[in-house]
């Protein structure tokens, strides 16, 4: 099974909702033979909120990642922003905004920086890449190599501060 | 934490066997050079956050309701097109529909038709 580099043409994403673009997007890949390949990159990330807490660690979904480099399904990552803030309003029970996600024009196909940094700002809380003011290094995009391999002490795990070093 | 919609499960990095709200998966896994880690992607994930050795967390391209809203998500789903009203999946989401809609709002029965998941993969 080799894995997923090709454009799909002769489809109008925008007229599906997105989970569909999605389930029709993971249904031409499978069926034609292939799989989606592992995003060769993660982010790190600490809680500021949580300074003793280990760095987590986010991977894109491999599926998300093909999307996201084939362009023309994905939303805008500011559809996201404004579905959090209906979830942060008091007595939140349920979304009745969901036409951002399906009729917003979906973005065009991203470079893998910029695929990062969407899921970035989509999947990490803004606390850690927009309005942390602190003098520490708590979000890099690395390799995914550069992550130790052995888990014993993982929950020791904190993002190195050096320069060139992505986790320790 | 997810800044979006985020459910927690444990044991997912030993077995890769658990899976947000029972959704059907699609197995994949995170490879962290010659360590894998199994982890299991759910349709409409974006990405898998490992928070420490027992604590993943998934998050989504469409955000769900909150999980006191769930019950009454519950019916009218579809599976390969055609409309089911009863309870029968009970609290268990469907893992290709898109859970928002803009023609849900208002509702709490029935999920619009155009939700139907395109190849019927539910459940």
């Amino acid at each position: 099974m080799s894995n997923w580099t090709h454009e799909i043409t002769d489809i109008d994403w925008t007229q599906y909702k997105l989970a569909d673009r999605e389930a029709l997007f993971q249904h031409i890949v499978s069926a034609a033979g292939h799989g989606f390949e592992q995003p060769p990159y993660a982010i790190l990330w600490e809680d500021p909120a949580d300074p003793d807490a280990p760095c987590k660690i986010t991977v894109p979904s491999p599926a998300w990642w093909a999307m996201a480099l084939h362009g023309g399904i994905l939303p805008p990552v500011q559809v996201y922003w404004e579905l959090r803030e209906d979830e942060a309003q008091p007595g939140f029970t349920r979304h009745t905004r969901g036409y951002l996600l399906h009729k917003t024009q979906p973005v065009p196909a991203m470079t893998e920086e910029e695929a990062m940094e969407y899921l970035v700002m989509k999947d990490v809380p803004p606390a850690v890449w927009r309005d942390y003011k602190g003098n520490r290094t708590i979000l890099k995009i690395v390799p995914r190599d550069t992550i130790p391999t052995d888990r014993t002490y993982r929950n020791a795990w904190r993002i190195s501060q050096e320069p060139q070093q992505e986790a320790v | 934490m997810s800044t979006l919609r985020n459910v927690r499960e444990f044991g997912a990095a030993a077995g890769g066997t658990a899976a947000p709200f029972g959704r059907q998966i699609a197995r994949s896994q995170v490879h962290y050079d010659q360590v894998t880690v199994a982890v299991n992607y759910s349709t409409n994930t974006s990405s898998v956050t490992d928070n420490n050795p027992g604590d993943w967390s998934w998050n989504f391209t469409v955000p769900y309701p909150s999980l006191a809203e769930q019950t009454s998500h519950t019916s009218g789903y579809t599976a390969n097109g055609a409309i089911t009203k009863a309870n029968t999946i009970g609290n268990r989401l469907p893992e290709s529909l898109g859970m928002i809609s803009e023609s849900d709002a208002g509702t709490n029965n029935d999920v619009a038709e155009n939700q139907v998941a395109i190849g019927g993969r539910l459940l």
